[in-house]
């Protein structure tokens, strides 16, 4: 295990957001106390990265940890800046207090302790499940009808991450290894739950998306990275049963009716490739999974800040309804359009680079479940092209009256989300291969 | 050698088009003047002079090289990117066709909505492209090959409120992603057989060991690839996205068809070495060339629309240039791509025109006074002078041609298919001098073979000399049209099947044009109709596909949600 230094504490930078925010009255100033520790926080952590084991700890940090810390960082934000706006919320003034320490406590210990070997990684996705579970009891903006379903399927992924620490007495057989690969595939957003007609609140979409589309590929590629060379031992049978899940969730988008799940099916996919490449246990596969664990949460929360304030101006929430949105508003329209080439896999926005160290390393394993990637990044192609012509074809959603207010509180977070977004896009495709971060030539 | 200077080719449209982009964005200035489009039309025009300095370096002191500052795996090598022949004719083709459509669309297009956007699109997309044939890695090969997908995407669906055109751009995207598919498994078996995705690199080891990699991976490696070219290029049965392309405004059509469609010979081209080692790839390749030349060409007979006519006509020159690629003449496709592309962009271009004068001239389109029919004094007992002078003569003049040029057709018979074309064309050409009665005259007709025979020698001399600049080494040559070759045993049978059917066809085009008569047999007679639907359908190919692949699926798709979801339906 690596020597953390004292300077690891740096992490709970962020929470000075929270304990600043009360002191400032609303406003500019309130903002800006918000903002400061959290941008100062990233910059440190953008310097570390950028200086390499020569930087500002004294002890060499793990690249990966750093840029994951980063990403979650920089991608939650934005989150930050809107959920408090939320208009006419009953429990508006606690849900700073309770979300912000949650939040980058999460990114913080996410990268730093997940990025450690062994029983410290499986405490720091253990640790980061309790957290979440902790916010999510406490923030009563989440719908009560829906809190049992999230709880058990929370409790049971918590337990998984937790019981890694047992990973070596869990996986020395056929059935220990089967066992671990369902309980794995629980994390996935579901490719197989019933439809639901999920609550029409632009909050609710938010914790949806970080849910189930933005954690779940992160805290898989933190389960996985560890994974020897040649573990587990049967990838055709494990890593095709992620496989086959990944495909399950396309078909799922395929026959979506709510955003929501398509954006569950998109992401199972994602992750579905993503633990296929962990499991084969090469390096190129690894590197692609950890590109992956990356891009998937942007695009989520990209899509998914996106379709929320969607839903918050036309209070719609199927896929027929949102036909045209996507021509009315410019900042959308390029959100969209950045969403949906990350989605098909096209280089300059951060598919393609994953894409190919993901198949490199699938394929030295099994050529016949690379062929199944190749399979499904058509179809995946094929679906966010549909998507894409219904978003940019129809009228569009009508304005109700009285929600030129909300778009006017939004406007800045929305933006910002689309800035940081795109940004790390481009950046992992174009700028993070520069410092080796994932993984070196072979 | 290293040199630079040659990263202008691909910077100076990339700039152009980004500063268009900014400022059509910052201050709308859309289709106020066309004096903003220049800011992407003159850079364009400046690479394309650009590259004829660079194609003269090349020629002078050979390949330009430049290596990146980054590298990924598979592209590690330190020659990633430069310049040598076959690039520096690509790029000027491609800059050059598109500042001329880029000039034409400089008034045609305006008062467009997105007028600015077009050109920067443009710009930006022949960027991707000098970018795409400059480079000499696989792996950056695809990644300019996908980005080329995307900017013709963007670029046919620039105006979103007309239906047609995204449809058909999303159609495009679809089938150019199918084949990017087949491309990228081309690329995992290439790398997990070479350890390195440098084309030249592979090309030493396929030298130096030929062995080493068995033929079945080869094989594998080269028909990926090339699925990759046939989407591109539509070949059959990946054709049907080129003629609704035509729904976009015809300065795309035309720098579709002059440029972006040839980019499937231009990879078979660049990857020639690995074709030339896997000779069953190499057949399968000829196959599906001339089933493509032979579909498109038949289709585009049947179709009444002047654009769909010229977009079949297209996939038939795209069959052909496959099938020279098959035979192992991979620099005659080169040959042939650089001269469709310059004839059918000034069709495209020209086509708008002609229709808005057919539009608003009543006398056209003109019926012809009479049917066409024999020249007074012409007679059956005539057949043999006709024959001599219109099938034989221009068998002798080819011949000579080739003769002249030094083309052994026994080594490379890859030419032959060639001669059969050349023999063909001047044969038709000969007919219509015959029946324009120039052949009457004697002092008509001597004139009118000169200009013939000079015409068909300049062009086969062209290009036999177009052979040697693109690959000056004889060994590879001689690789290549061995490995296309199927051996005298078979290749006789074939000539004369070929001769026959040359000659069968002029008795039935002579019998039918100029007797009025009909000889062919009934049964073939009875299925005319049948077969004129066929290609009037285009071969029902997208109809298959939808009805009886992608529906059924789709349905299978809506029982399994419902058995799980209840029977609620979006």
């Amino acid at each position: 295990m690596q020597a953390l230094s004292p300077e690891i504490l740096l992490i709970l930078l962020p929470l000075l957001s929270p304990l600043l925010r009360p002191l400032f009255p609303a406003g500019r100033r309130k903002v800006w106390a918000t903002i400061l520790p959290v941008a100062f926080f990233l910059l440190l952590i953008l310097l570390q990265l950028l200086k390499g084991e020569g930087g500002l700890f004294v002890s060499p940090l793990p690249e990966t940890g750093l840029l994951l810390t980063l990403c979650l960082g920089v991608l939650l934000l934005p989150i930050l800046l809107i959920l408090p706006e939320r208009p006419a919320a009953p429990h508006a003034g606690r849900l700073p207090a309770v979300w912000l320490p949650c939040l980058l406590l999460s990114a913080g210990a996410l990268g730093f302790l997940g990025s450690g070997p062994g029983r410290v990684l499986g405490g720091g996705a253990g640790l980061i499940f309790l957290l979440f579970l902790g916010a999510l009891v406490l923030d009563g903006a989440f719908p009560g009808a829906y809190r049992r379903s999230f709880l058990l399927r929370l409790f049971l992924s918590g337990s998984i991450s937790l019981g890694l620490a047992l990973r070596p007495v869990l996986l020395v057989s056929l059935p220990g290894e089967v066992l671990f690969l369902a309980a794995l595939l629980l994390l996935f957003p579901a490719p197989l739950s019933r439809r639901t007609e999920r609550v029409v609140s632009p909050e609710f979409l938010k914790m949806d998306v970080l849910f189930f589309q933005s954690l779940p590929p992160l805290l898989a590629f933190q389960l996985l990275r560890s994974v020897p060379e040649g573990f587990p031992g049967v990838f055709p049978l494990l890593g095709g049963a992620s496989l086959v899940w990944g495909l399950l969730g396309l078909f799922r988008a395929k026959t979506a009716h709510y955003v929501q799940e398509v954006a569950d099916g998109l992401a199972a996919a994602g992750m579905g490739a993503l633990t296929a490449g962990m499991l084969s246990g090469t390096s190129q596969g690894q590197a692609g999974g950890l590109f992956l664990a990356i891009l998937l949460p942007q695009a989520a929360l990209l899509g998914g800040l996106v379709l929320s304030s969607l839903v918050l101006r036309y209070r719609v929430r199927t896929m027929v309804g949102l036909s045209g949105s996507g021509t009315m508003i410019a900042p959308l329209r390029l959100a969209f359009l950045l969403a949906a080439f990350q989605g098909m896999s096209l280089p300059l926005v951060g598919g393609f680079l994953g894409e190919w160290r993901l198949l490199l390393g699938i394929w030295a394993r099994s050529p016949f479940l690379g062929a199944g990637v190749l399979a499904g990044l058509f179809y995946s192609f094929f679906l966010v092209l549909a998507f894409l012509r219904r978003l940019f074809s129809g009228d569009g959603p009508v304005l109700s009256r009285g929600d030129g207010e909300i778009v006017r509180t939004l406007w800045p977070g929305e933006l910002l989300a689309f800035g940081t977004g795109s940004f790390f896009l481009l950046l992992t495709d174009l700028a993070a291969t520069a410092g080796h971060i994932f993984g070196r030539i072979p | 050698m290293q040199n630079e200077a040659a990263v202008i080719l691909p910077a100076l449209p990339l700039l152009g088009g980004i500063a268009l982009f900014l400022i059509d964005a910052v201050w709308s200035v859309g289709s106020r003047s066309p004096r903003y489009a220049l800011l992407s039309v003159v850079p364009t025009a400046l690479s394309f002079l650009a590259g004829l300095l660079i194609l003269w370096e090349v020629v002078e002191k050979g390949t330009l090289t430049l290596t990146l500052p980054f590298s990924l795996p598979g592209i590690s090598e330190p020659t990633l990117w430069g310049v040598d022949r076959l690039s520096a004719i690509m790029v000027l083709l491609i800059t050059g066709v598109s500042t001329v459509v880029q000039g034409y669309s400089l008034r045609y297009l305006l008062g467009e909505a997105d007028y600015a956007r077009f050109f920067s699109l443009v710009a930006v997309e022949t960027s991707i492209l000098v970018m795409l044939v400059t480079s000499r890695n696989l792996l950056l090969i695809f990644l300019f090959w996908q980005l080329m997908s995307l900017g013709l995407y963007l670029l046919m669906a620039y105006n979103r409120k007309r239906r047609p055109s995204v449809e058909a751009a999303e159609k495009t995207f679809l089938v150019h992603r199918l084949g990017d598919m087949f491309f990228l498994g081309g690329l995992l078996i290439a790398w997990q057989s070479f350890h390195t995705l440098d084309l030249d690199r592979m090309g030493e080891i396929l030298r130096e060991t030929p062995t080493l990699i068995s033929q079945g991976t080869l094989s594998a490696i080269v028909l990926c690839l090339f699925a990759g070219c046939m989407a591109k290029s539509a070949q059959f049965p990946f054709h049907f996205w080129l003629p609704d392309t035509m729904e976009t405004p015809t300065p795309v059509s035309a720098l579709m068809h002059a440029g972006i469609v040839n980019a499937g010979g231009y990879l078979m081209n660049r990857t020639s070495i690995l074709f030339a080692h896997s000779p069953m790839s190499m057949h399968v390749v000829f196959i599906i060339g001339f089933v493509t030349a032979l579909f498109g060409s038949s289709t585009m007979l049947t179709q009444g629309d002047v654009k769909r006519k010229l977009g079949f006509s297209t996939m038939g020159q795209m069959g052909y240039m496959t099938m020279e690629c098959g035979l192992g003449a991979f620099s005659l496709a080169v040959f042939h791509l650089i001269a469709h592309g310059i004839f059918k962009a000034t069709l495209f271009l020209e086509s708008g025109t002609a229709i808005g004068i057919a539009r608003t001239e009543p006398a056209l389109p003109r019926q012809s006074a009479e049917e066409p029919g024999l020249p007074e004094g012409f007679h059956l007992s005539r057949v043999l002078p006709v024959a001599l002078v219109t099938l034989v003569l221009p068998l002798v003049i080819v011949l000579g041609a080739h003769q002249l040029a030094d083309i052994h057709l026994s080594k490379e018979e890859g030419t032959v298919v060639f001669l059969f074309f050349s023999w063909v064309t001047v044969s038709q050409v000969t007919i219509s001098l015959t029946r324009a009665r120039l052949f009457d005259s004697f002092t008509a007709a001597i004139p009118w073979t000169a200009f013939l025979v000079l015409f068909v020698y300049g062009y086969i001399g062209a290009g036999h000399k177009f052979n040697l600049f693109l690959y000056p080494d004889s060994s590879d040559r001689a690789l290549f049209f061995s490995s296309g070759g199927v051996g005298w045993s078979m290749f006789t049978p074939i000539v004369l099947l070929l001769t026959a059917i040359i000659v069968g066809g002029w008795v039935v085009a002579f019998f039918r044009g100029i007797r009025g008569r009909q000889i062919l047999p009934a049964w073939i007679l009875s299925r005319q109709e049948s077969l004129y639907l066929f290609f009037l359908n285009r071969g029902s190919v997208e109809h298959i596909l939808l009805h009886r692949l992608i529906e059924p699926f789709d349905r299978l798709l809506w029982r399994l949600r419902e058995l799980f979801d209840g029977k609620e339906r979006a």
